[in-house]
Order: C-alpha cells, then sequence, then structure tokens
C-alpha cells in the first residue's frame, strides 16, 4: 500500500577536484578557482531573489515607517511620530486590531494546526487513491477561499429569514427572528473564526500529510515488539517525534497564516470596515491607512509592528517544534 | 356512581364518536360524488359561474371587451361624416399657413401638456371612427402620444394611450462614411419623415387592425384630447366610418386582369435596404453565412433584417422596387425565426399599402431556425399569384397581435380570475404561516369549485384554440396551459389545499398565474429575420442555406484571415490629431461608442479618439506614476475625481470653454462630489435613481396607498407584517456596512447637514442629522423591519416586500426578467419628509460614472470638445438609443444629463417618476477624510440597533472620532497649523453648488 519512496536523496554537486596547471595565469586560475569554490557563489542565486524579494521590501517598510508618505509626494521623515502616534492616539488599533488578531491567531492557529494534523494523520490510515481526492477536497478551501466566502457563507450565514442556517433555526423553532450573524459583531467574530478553520487546511496540512507517509515502517513495527499498546502511543511516541520538521513547518506556517489574514470579516459583512470594527485585524488596519487614506507611512509602521509580532511567535513554536542541537 | 351508569355512560360515549365519524365520512363522500357528478352541465354552469364572477370585479375595461359589449348592444356604424375644421377647435396654438408645413391652410400647433377639445353633433347614435390630419415635428424622437375623453369619459383603458404612428428612413451613407475604420458596414442612422399624414386613431396595442370606434351619442358630443408626448401640427379631424373590404383570394383572382402573362424576369428584394419602417431601431445586421446575400468573409456587411428588432406589434417596414413586366408573380419570403420558443411568426402583407386579399392579412410562417424560401401559397400548397403592374410598388410588412386577440384576452381574464380568488383566501387566511392549521375554504367561499373549474376550463379552451391555430400541440406555450390547467383542477378538486399550495396557485413563476402571465408577451411576439423578398413566376430560386462544402470553405477562409485581420493586429496609432480616452465600460458599449464617435464626432471636429477598455481604476494611479496617462477618461466611479483632483492629477473643467453651457443641462447638485477647492473636476456621464417600487395587485388587497413620507411608511409597516410581509430600504439590505448611499437620505430629508461651514467638524449629532439617525435605528428597533433581506428584487417578485426602495437594477430586472409581474407594479419617486412648508423633501444622492480630463495630456482643448459632445444630450439619448437598438430592449442606459434623459430610450411610463425624483438629487461634497463618517455613522446604527445602545451617545461618540479624523486630514492638507484653521475648507452642498457650476453663480 504504502508507497516507499526514497526521502531526502541529497543531490548536492560536489565541486571538482582542483587540478594542478602550468599557465602562467596561474594567480588568475587561483582566483577564479577561488571565487567558484566559495561557498558564497554557491547561494547567490538564493540571496540575490531573497535580497531583492523579501530583505528589502522589508527595509523599505522599515524606512517608511519613520516618513510621512502620501503616495504621490517624497517620502518626509517624521522619526518615531508614526509609532507615537500608533500606540498613543489609535485606538482602533489598539482596541480593535491588535486583540481581534490576537484572538483569532491564537483560536485559529492552534486549532487549525491541530485540525491540519489530525487530518493529515487520518488520510494517512485510508487507501491512496482514496486520499488522493480526500486530499484534495480538504486543501480546496484555502485555494477557493475568497470566492467560498462571497458566495457559500454569506447565502449560509445570511441574515435574511430565507438564508440557509436562519431558515432551518426558524423552521426548527430554535429562534424566533432571524440571528444576524454576519450583521452583529458579537455573531461576526465566530463566523469569522470558523470561517477560518474551515480554509486553515493549507500547505501545512500537505506538508504533514507529506511527512506522515515517510514516516519508516519498520519504526512502527519495533515499537510493537518494545510493548506500544495502543494507537495513541503510536502517535505520541512515533508519529510525531518523526514528523518534527513538518511539524514545525506547519506551525511557521499557521502562524503567518492567521497573522496575515486580511478582510475576512470584511467580505463576510459585506463592507470595509465591518460594523464597529469587529474582527478587524491588522493587516486590514494597514490597508485601510494605505490604500483609503493614503498615508503609506503610516501603513508601513502598522506592518514592521506585525512583522516583530509574527517574529514572536515563531521564536515561540522553535522552541516547541524545532530539533535541539 | 353505579356500574350500570357506567356502561351506560361509555356506550354512549362510543356511539357519539362513531356518530362523528359516520358524519365526517359521509360529508368526505358527498364531497367526492359532488366532484364526479361535475358534468357537461356543470362545466357550463361553472363557466357562466366564473364570467359573473369576474365581470363583477373587472373595473378597468379594455378596448376588446368594450367592442364585445357594443356587440352584444348592437350598436350601429352610421355612415355619415363629420369634418372638423381648425376654427372648430380650441386649445393649442394656431398656426397660420405659412408655417403648416405644405398643409395649406391654418393648423393648430400642439405640445406635451397642451389639450385641445371640440364639439361635434351627431344626427345618430353610434359607434365613429377618428380620423386625424397629423404632422410629426422633429424635436423629439418619442412617438406622440394622445389621451382622448367623449364627454369626459374614457370609454376604454386604450383612450388614456393612443400613439400617432411614425416613419423612419434610413439615411444612406456615402462612400467612406459607410465603413468604419476596419472596413465594416455602419448600420445606418434613421431621421423621421415629416409629413402630413391622414390616419384613424389605431388600438396602441395592435389586436385591432381597423381603426378605433368610439360611442357618439345622438345630439351634441365634446371631444378632448391631450397631448402627454411629441410636437405635432394638427389639421382637420374627421369622424366618419371606413369601410375595409378586402376580397378573398378567389375574388382577387377573379377581379384582376385577364391576361394571364408569366414574366419571364425574377425581381429580388434585399431585406436589409429598408424604404422606411416604423421604429427607429428597426436594424439590419450582419450574418455570417455564405447563402445570404451579400456576403463577405472579410467584413461585416450588412445583409438581413434583424428579426429580434422586427418582432414588437405595430412594427412595420416598407420596400420600394420596380417592376419591368406586367404579370403575375408569386411572392418568396426568404427568413428565419429561431427564437421565441418555436412559436410561428405572422406579417401582413400589403402591396401598395393594401392587402391584396384576405388571406394576407396574416400570413403565418412556421419556426424555422435554418434560412427558409417560403412561397405563399394557400392550405392546399397552391402559390398565390399576385398581379403587378409595370412601375413602381411598394410592399409592406407589418406585425400586430389579431391572430391572438381571443386567446390573449381570455387568458387575461382567467389571470385576473385567479388574482381576485387568492385575494379572498388571503383575506381569509392572512398571508398562512401555520402549516398545521386545516381550512374548510368553501365554507367561507362556497362558489369556489366552480370559480376554479370555470377557470380550468378556460384555460383548456385557449390551449385548443392555440392549437387549432398553430396546428402544433407541443409548444411550450401549449405545455405551459396544460400545466396550468392541471394545477387548477387540482385546486379545483381540494379547494382546501389552497392557503397552504398558493405557490402552486398564484405565486411565482412556477404557479399556474406565472405560468399563464409569462407566456403572454411569448403569444405577441413575432421576431423574423428576412435576407430577401423574389418576385418570381418560375420555382427555380437559389437554395436558402450553403451546402456543407460551401460553408467549410467559406468558414476555412474566415479563419484564416482572422490572423490578417488588421482589426487585431493594428496597434492604435496615435498621432496629434487623436486623443487617446480610456473608458470603464463594457466591450459591447465602449464598441458602439467608438462607432457613434467615427460616424459623427470625427467628421465634425477634425479630432481623432481612440478608445480603450480601462478594467481597473487603479491603473489611473500607476499609470500616472509611469507617466503615461491618457488624454481623458469616462465611465469613472464617482468618488474618484475627487481622489485624483487632490493630487493634482486632473484638470478643472470649469475654466474650460463652454462648461457653464454644458453644466445647465444637469442637475447642479450632479456636480457636487467633483467639486474640490475653486474647481470642478469632473462631468456625469450617468448617475442611478432611487425609487418607490410596488406591487399594485399586493397594495390593492391591503387597501393602502403606495406611501408618499416616511409617517406613512412607518403606519404601513404594521399592515404588511400582518400578513408576513415587509417594507424594503436599502438601509436593510445585506452589507452591514451602511454607506452614504443608504444613511445621508434620511438626514438631507430630515433636514440634517454632515459638516458645519469649515468643514473641521461633524454636525451629525444636531437637530435634523440627529432626527434622522434615530429614525434609521428606531426602523429596525421600534419598528422590527427585517434587519436584513438579502434580495429585494426576489421577496418583491414572491411578494414578501411587496413595496419597497429599488433602483435602476431592480427596475431592469423587474421589467425583463419577471415576465409574471408584468403590468402588476409600478414605481413612484421615494418615500420623504414633509418639511415646514408642507413640500415632502425625497432627498437622495444620485451615484454614477463621469468623465476626466488629465493635465499631463497636452491636447486639453481636444479632449474637452470630445467630453463637451459626449455629454450633451443629443450624443447621450442618441447613445441611449444605439445601445437599445444593437444590444437588446432590456439595456437601458441612464444618462445623467437630464435633457438627454427627456429624450432618452429609456421607457416613458417611467420617466416622469425617474424625473420627479431627480429634482431631489443631494450628494454629499468631499472633505478630506470624510471616510471617517460614513463608517462612524454606519458604526453607531449598528451599536444602537445590535447592542440596544443610547443613540444620542453613540452618534455623540461618533463625532468624537469623526471629529478627530476630519482635523488631522485638514492639518495634513494644510488648513489647520498650530491648531488654528489657517483657511475654512469650503463644503460644497446644494445651498452653494451654483457658485461652482452656475456662471456668476447664480441660478439660471
Amino acid at each position: 500500500m504504502e508507497k516507499s519512496s526514497s526521502i531526502n536523496q541529497p543531490s548536492v554537486n560536489r565541486p571538482p577536484l582542483n587540478s594542478p596547471t602550468k599557465s602562467k595565469s596561474r594567480q588568475m586560475k587561483n582566483l577564479f578557482y577561488k571565487v567558484k569554490n566559495s561557498p558564497y557563489l554557491f547561494i547567490l542565486p538564493y540571496a540575490t531573489l531573497f535580497t531583492l524579494l523579501i530583505i528589502m521590501p522589508v527595509l523599505v517598510a522599515v524606512f517608511l515607517s519613520f516618513t510621512y508618505f502620501n503616495t504621490v509626494q517624497f517620502p518626509e521623515f517624521v522619526g518615531f511620530q508614526n509609532y507615537i502616534d500608533l500606540f498613543t492616539g489609535d485606538t482602533v488599533f489598539l482596541q480593535h486590531a491588535v486583540s481581534s488578531t490576537l484572538l483569532y491567531a491564537v483560536i485559529v492557529g492552534p486549532i487549525g494546526y491541530m485540525m491540519a494534523f489530525f487530518l493529515a494523520w487520518m488520510l494517512s490510515q485510508v487507501p491512496h487513491n482514496v486520499r488522493t481526492i480526500y486530499t484534495v477536497i480538504i486543501y480546496s478551501p484555502s485555494v477557493t477561499g475568497p470566492v467560498m466566502m462571497a458566495i457559500v457563507w454569506r447565502v449560509l450565514f445570511s441574515g435574511d429569514q430565507v438564508g440557509y442556517l436562519n431558515f432551518w433555526l426558524l423552521e426548527w423553532n430554535v429562534i424566533k427572528e432571524p440571528v444576524q450573524f454576519l450583521q452583529s459583531p458579537e455573531f461576526l467574530v465566530p463566523v469569522m473564526i470558523f470561517v477560518g478553520l474551515w480554509g486553515s487546511m493549507g500547505v501545512g496540512f500537505l506538508a504533514m500529510l507529506a511527512g506522515l507517509m515517510n514516516i519508516d515502517k519498520s519504526l512502527y513495527e519495533a515499537a510493537y515488539i518494545d510493548g506500544i499498546r495502543n494507537r495513541w502511543q503510536e502517535i505520541f511516541f512515533i508519529t510525531i517525534p518523526s514528523m518534527k520538521p513538518q511539524m514545525l513547518f506547519g506551525a511557521v506556517m499557521a502562524i503567518i497564516g492567521t497573522f496575515n489574514a486580511s478582510g475576512i470579516a470584511a467580505t463576510l459583512s459585506g463592507g470595509t470596515p465591518p460594523p464597529q470594527y469587529a474582527g478587524w485585524l491588522i493587516v486590514d488596519h494597514a490597508n485601510d491607512f494605505g490604500f483609503i487614506r493614503y498615508e503609506m507611512g503610516y501603513a508601513s509602521a502598522v506592518t514592521v509592528v506585525l512583522l516583530l509580532i509574527v517574529l514572536l511567535f515563531n521564536k515561540i513554536s522553535y522552541r516547541l517544534f524545532g530539533e535541539s542541537k | 356512581m353505579t356500574i350500570k351508569k357506567k356502561i351506560i355512560y361509555s356506550i354512549s360515549g362510543l356511539l357519539i364518536i362513531a356518530l362523528t365519524i359516520i358524519l365526517l365520512i359521509g360529508k368526505e363522500n358527498m364531497n367526492n360524488s359532488y366532484e364526479e357528478q361535475l358534468s357537461k352541465a356543470d362545466y357550463e354552469r361553472s363557466m357562466s359561474a366564473i364570467e359573473a364572477y369576474i365581470s363583477g370585479f373587472q373595473s378597468d375595461s379594455n378596448y376588446y371587451s368594450v367592442t364585445k359589449q357594443w356587440e352584444n348592444d348592437q350598436q350601429v356604424f352610421p355612415d355619415q361624416s363629420y369634418d372638423i375644421n381648425h376654427w372648430q377647435i380650441s386649445g393649442g396654438e394656431l398656426y397660420e399657413s405659412s408655417k403648416s408645413k405644405g398643409y395649406g391652410s391654418e393648423v393648430i400647433y400642439v405640445e406635451p401638456g397642451n389639450h385641445i377639445s371640440f364639439d361635434v353633433e351627431v344626427a345618430e347614435e353610434g359607434l365613429y371612427e377618428l380620423w386625424i390630419d397629423y404632422y410629426i415635428l422633429q424635436d423629439t424622437h418619442l412617438s406622440p402620444e394622445l389621451a382622448i375623453k367623449i364627454n369626459d369619459e374614457i370609454q376604454f383603458n386604450e383612450m388614456n394611450r393612443l400613439s400617432l404612428s411614425m416613419d423612419w428612413r434610413p439615411i444612406a451613407l456615402e462612400g467612406d462614411l459607410k465603413y468604419d475604420r476596419y472596413g465594416d458596414e455602419l448600420n445606418p442612422r434613421s431621421e423621421l419623415i415629416s409629413e402630413w399624414k391622414n390616419k384613424g386613431l389605431m388600438d396602441p396595442n395592435h389586436f385591432f387592425t381597423e381603426p378605433l370606434k368610439f360611442k357618439l351619442n345622438k345630439g351634441m358630443n365634446s371631444v378632448t384630447i391631450s397631448i402627454n408626448e411629441g410636437y405635432v401640427l394638427l389639421g382637420d379631424i374627421t369622424i366618419h366610418n371606413t369601410v375595409d373590404s378586402t376580397p378573398t383570394y378567389e375574388e382577387y383572382s377573379e377581379s384582376t386582369h385577364e391576361q394571364n402573362d408569366a414574366p419571364e424576369s425574377t425581381i429580388k428584394i434585399e431585406a436589409e435596404n429598408m424604404s422606411s419602417k416604423s421604429r427607429q431601431s428597426i436594424r439590419p445586421k450582419y450574418v455570417r453565412d455564405p447563402q445570404v446575400t451579400p456576403y463577405e468573409y472579410k467584413t461585416r456587411v450588412l445583409n438581413v433584417l434583424d428579426g429580434y428588432s422586427f418582432g414588437d406589434s405595430g412594427d412595420r417596414v416598407d420596400y420600394h422596387f420596380t417592376v419591368e413586366e406586367s404579370g403575375y408573380y408569386h411572392l418568396t419570403l426568404k427568413y428565419s425565426q429561431d427564437t421565441n420558443n418555436g412559436m410561428p411568426t405572422y406579417r401582413r402583407i400589403e402591396i401598395n399599402g393594401e392587402v391584396p386579399f384576405e388571406e394576407l392579412e396574416l400570413y403565418m410562417f412556421d419556426y424555422s431556425s435554418n434560412w427558409k424560401n417560403e412561397t405563399l401559397r394557400d392550405a392546399n400548397g397552391n402559390y398565390y399569384e399576385i398581379y403587378l403592374d409595370k412601375g413602381e410598388h411598394t410592399i409592406t410588412l407589418s406585425n400586430n397581435n389579431s391572430h391572438v386577440r381571443d386567446v390573449y384576452h381570455e387568458l387575461l381574464m382567467t389571470l385576473e380570475g385567479i388574482d381576485s380568488i387568492s385575494r379572498e383566501i388571503m383575506r381569509l387566511t392572512g398571508g398562512l404561516v401555520d402549516r398545521k392549521r386545516e381550512w374548510r375554504i368553501e365554507r367561507y367561499i362556497p362558489d369556489i369549485t366552480d370559480y376554479l373549474y370555470g377557470i380550468a376550463g378556460r384555460i383548456e379552451e385557449q390551449r385548443l384554440a392555440l392549437i387549432e391555430q398553430t396546428q402544433m400541440n407541443d409548444l411550450p406555450v401549449i405545455t405551459e396551459l396544460e400545466i396550468a390547467h392541471k394545477l387548477i383542477t387540482e385546486f379545483a378538486e381540494k379547494p382546501d389545499d389552497l392557503p397552504h399550495y398558493m405557490a402552486r396557485f398564484n405565486e411565482g413563476h412556477s404557479s399556474a398565474y406565472g405560468r399563464i402571465q409569462t407566456i403572454l408577451p411569448m403569444l405577441i411576439y413575432n421576431p423574423m429575420h428576412l435576407d430577401k423578398f423574389y418576385f418570381h413566376n418560375h420555382m427555380d430560386l437559389p437554395k436558402p442555406n450553403a451546402g456543407i462544402v460551401t460553408s467549410l470553405i467559406e468558414g476555412v477562409k474566415a479563419f484564416g484571415y482572422s490572423f490578417f485581420n488588421p482589426k487585431y493586429n493594428e496597434a492604435a496609432v496615435i498621432d496629434d490629431d487623436t486623443i487617446e480616452v480610456w473608458v470603464n465600460q463594457s466591450r459591447l458599449y465602449v464598441e458602439i461608442m467608438q462607432r457613434m464617435i467615427d460616424e459623427e464626432f470625427t467628421p465634425n471636429t477634425g479630432i481623432n479618439v481612440n478608445l480603450s477598455l480601462l478594467p481597473d481604476e487603479n491603473k489611473i494611479i500607476l499609470s500616472n506614476a509611469a507617466d503615461s496617462t491618457p488624454d481623458a477618461a469616462l465611465g469613472i466611479s464617482h468618488g474618484r475625481p475627487f481622489e485624483l483632483a487632490l493630487r493634482g492629477i486632473i484638470e478643472d473643467l470649469r475654466t474650460y470653454d463652454g462648461f457653464f453651457e454644458l453644466a445647465v443641462q444637469f442637475n447642479p447638485n450632479s456636480f457636487v462630489p467633483f467639486i474640490y477647492d475653486e474647481g470642478v473636476y469632473a462631468i456625469p456621464e450617468t448617475q442611478d435613481v432611487k425609487l418607490l417600487f410596488y406591487r399594485k395587485d399586493i397594495m390593492e388587497f391591503l387597501g393602502e396607498e403606495p406611501p408618499q413620507t416616511w409617517e406613512e411608511v412607518v403606519s404601513l409597516i404594521p399592515m404588511l407584517q400582518r400578513y408576513d410581509m415587509n417594507f424594503f430600504v436599502p438601509l436593510g439590505a445585506d452589507s452591514a456596512y451602511k454607506g452614504f448611499d443608504t444613511t445621508t437620505p434620511f438626514i438631507y430629508q430630515f433636514g440634517g447637514e454632515l459638516y458645519d461651514e469649515t468643514g473641521s467638524r461633524s454636525v451629525i449629532n444636531q437637530e435634523g442629522s440627529y432626527e434622522a439617525f434615530d429614525f434609521m435605528t428606531s426602523l429596525f428597533t421600534v419598528y422590527n423591519m427585517p434587519i436584513t433581506t438579502s434580495e429585494f428584487y426576489q421577496n418583491f417578485r414572491n411578494g414578501k416586500s411587496p413595496v419597497g426602495i429599488g433602483d435602476q437594477n431592480t427596475y431592469i430586472q423587474l421589467k425583463h426578467a419577471a415576465p409574471e409581474l408584468a403590468g402588476q407594479w409600478e414605481i413612484l419617486p421615494i418615500p420623504g419628509v414633509k418639511n415646514g412648508t408642507g413640500v415632502i423633501e425625497r432627498w437622495d444622492p444620485t451615484y454614477g460614472s463621469t468623465g476626466i480630463i488629465f493635465s499631463e495630456s497636452d491636447k486639453h482643448d481636444a479632449a474637452w470638445d470630445f467630453l463637451k459632445w459626449w455629454t450633451s444630450s443629443e450624443t447621450q439619448s442618441a447613445f441611449s438609443y444605439d445601445i437599445q437598438s444593437t444590444l437588446g430592449n432590456q439595456f437601458l442606459y441612464l444618462t445623467a444629463n437630464i435633457d438627454g434623459f427627456r429624450q432618452s430610450s429609456w421607457p416613458s411610463e417611467s420617466k416622469l417618476a425617474i424625473l420627479d425624483q431627480w429634482e431631489w438629487i443631494q450628494t454629499t461634497g468631499k472633505v478630506p477624510g470624510d471616510y471617517m463618517v460614513e463608517r462612524e455613522i454606519s458604526n453607531a446604527w449598528n451599536k444602537v440597533v445590535f447592542e440596544r445602545g443610547n443613540s444620542r451617545v453613540a452618534i455623540d461618540h461618533a463625532v468624537k472620532t469623526i471629529d478627530r479624523e476630519l482635523e488631522r486630514k485638514l492639518r495634513e492638507f494644510g488648513y489647520i497649523e498650530n491648531d488654528q484653521l489657517i483657511k475654512p475648507y469650503m463644503v460644497p452642498t446644494i445651498e452653494n453648488v451654483e457658485k461652482w457650476v452656475r456662471r456668476d453663480g447664480k441660478e439660471q
């Protein structure tokens, strides 16, 4: 049943051996080989792309966060003013954006993560053909997210008395009046978390599934000989330790995914901002300042704060799942 | 208690139970037997019962039923004739003979709103026709509409809406003008043929081909004619009866010439070359089919008469042709009819203005999705022979509904019957919600079974009539009637089911009612594509369809050419005379716009215009950064010009020549959102409208008038809720974000304002604004309106929200996607608030698209000329006709140019309501940071409605947040320095908008 695919076959190109030469330009050649053999050359393509696509934007954002920039005129340096405003004057940021983001991340992150693992583990138990189909089904929400949100969830949770959920609840006499799932702030946040969970089976889930498939069968056999008694023990003593890298990857993806989420509440409720800033996330806040109020400097400051928060949580997850050296 | 007693009690108890059971069963049985007994005699009785029932409540009468009544009364058609000359007519304006356009004597000029009246003394009571000499002036493109009253009485409904027929002539284009830049042939424009005509007043619905009859009493009769539409010169009016005697074919062939010539020549008439037509939008089109003439595979050539444009009743086209040899000819039409659900189509065929013989009064053409040569013939397959003299002749094809006159009206009657039964049931059950409850309908409406059988019988009769007429019994129209019949019969068998299954009776499109209502338009729609006419005497005509080989070769040729077609290859060349315009509109619209420009604007001004699609407005900001903005843009959303103006990307149009002359054609308040500082930065192109939609049938049932004020709305709501219905306001749509479009109407109607005059503070917590806010929340908290209604259109259709506020979209949906509601709904301006002087203020913001000019462009003047031309009333109204005639009737265009709208193709029955509502445009002026006002009002509303907060507290809190943001933004833009307001920010409002858009700042 299990396809024993080769794991992590290292495909490292070994540098050709240095052969002594007798030509005059020996020095030049030496230099050439020095460069050629240098590990920096090896990482150059990656380093270039990484610098261009990741480090540069981050640095630009950090730089802009110290300026006033209205997208048309040249940025004007204002020192820490944006950060001061952010932490002292911006009630929406502190009251709504940060707290909603943390709430959302703390619930959707771990639960989504556990669900991803649980589903991946269950899938690893079923036959191959069926598994492919299930994998596609479970993975698809994270791809079709925004479209589904606008069409499926809005109709399901519609506050109209003919919205699906309300219709059933009314039919079964659970409620007397339609519940405003998408307009009332107290319902909007749970709905948003539910939708977030539904869409959280992303790349992390796929990685975990791959990790599960690659665990050596003989480990289980050995463990049974050593006296493991049930599936729980199997999971905790064999499965999880064997797939730590994938678990870590999943955790990092979950954290980034939840902190980077934006616009869910707005899409569900039908307009930006959502009612009383319910479910207003940090990225929403940054978008609001950047693209509605045209204050790019301030928006950059918000994103820098978000970056720091994400880094902090990543540190925590490394503590939990990282390989102990 | 003794045992004996116990036994007696139990026995008697059992007996009582048994008795009831027997009684119940017996009653059921009686019912059943009654139904079984319903025989022929009962059927007759049912039919007369429903007849009496319907005529009992039928208040409005159409010409059909009135003529029936007259027939029963044996009214006569006297043959005296009475001439009314202009001096006997009072009203209108007398034009002397020199201005009479060749009438030869003085004439009367009338325009919309005029009334004319005259008295006529007739010697004999009876029915008369009214013939009028008229000349239509070219002031509008709409057909003149009259309403007529005789002795202050409307004898039938049609008298309210009579129209005078018009003739249009396609203007033949010469040489290059005929083709666009890619060599495609352009649709010719049409012009009105103004000439004196003498016509009898005709049935506007074209169920009758002869003129309408009016009943005149013996002695003096006063006749009043009001003109609702059109600018017309009137000559003499004649009251008399014409005798219409068309011979049968037998008589015709006997009476015509003895000599039996058999001319050799074949006369071909291309159907796309009409000489005249009754409507502007009847037009030719291109079909890529090698067997259609003319044909080109490289370019578009107009080669057929577009059947979709030539399908409404009353449509007429004329062709002139020359006959070389006198003699008998067959007439063949090459046609196709590929729409309207397999229904055959009908044409009345006239030669030289007369139907030659009876059989051509209305000739039936079978449904055929391929091209077909139909040689006119009788039922036995003998071809008709039509005698034509040598010389000029005219052939006329027209549509009318005389073939379905009876079926259509009978079905209308059944609809009325169904409607009224459903109303009685509603009255009884009160819009039943409880499914468990059972009803004994017959106890309350004893004759219900009779009525229902009567209705079913009528439907069946009409079905049989249709089968006989079309000789087909599998048409969708017929199946629909069959299903409707079945549904009604089921209810007749079990009338007690009615309250539970209204969805099968009269609610929605799958009910019996909905089904009949849906087929009615199909009955009177007669589309027909025409390629060619042949007058011939031999039968070897070219085949109507191309063979497989030819089609294949032509297809390959066309496919191959598409790789070299300059249309797809040539990038637009921008030279000095060309301006580049980006348009945020659908491709279909842009193509029509480009065509109009090439045809009209470029020849007159020498300015070439190159339109490009702009799929996303954000591209403007990006292209500005890349320094590649176009010269102008159209279709830009209403909020964008301010943003662009603030950053200096677009031009202040106020400084351009002719701005004020153009601005007069618009409602000045439409400009409010485009004002920044001293300038006006955009010209409105389109604008939406909010209207009150209401279901006539349901309001009538409730006995309520549609509400005019919010007070009336509030008193209507409990009434609606009693029947499980509701009122709809856009504030209760399914978006949780309540934008300005939903909130400002209330604020302005209650006399509130958003900002103080410096633009640095919000005043939404004061006076009218607070009142409005309080009302907005109490609609949901106190009056318990549903907070979310996700689809007003759906709810309107199924009767859940029979009254509500909708927009242009709702109108189009209801008009074109809800055929079962046709004629059951009306529009009005939206409800408002009565102010101190007793006027109902109905303020509402209208948003739409706009046109702008970019500062970077070096062709400002050319771009302005273009913008001026495009937004002018003539161009806008012409565009509205063009899109409708090219794309179809459902493509309605709502231009912001008020004059242009008046003349546009928008259905005239709703124009008045829209114009009324547009008197009340009040859009919010832009202020930096105003997004905060919008969202804080929304948040405050949410807080009050969902958390039952105090509205005063909520709004005061909102104001605090808003003021902070406004101040911050004003500081950012340099209006506030060192905490001092150094210059006020001028907020444009409806009070001061004239300063910007009227010369000298005064109202003109």
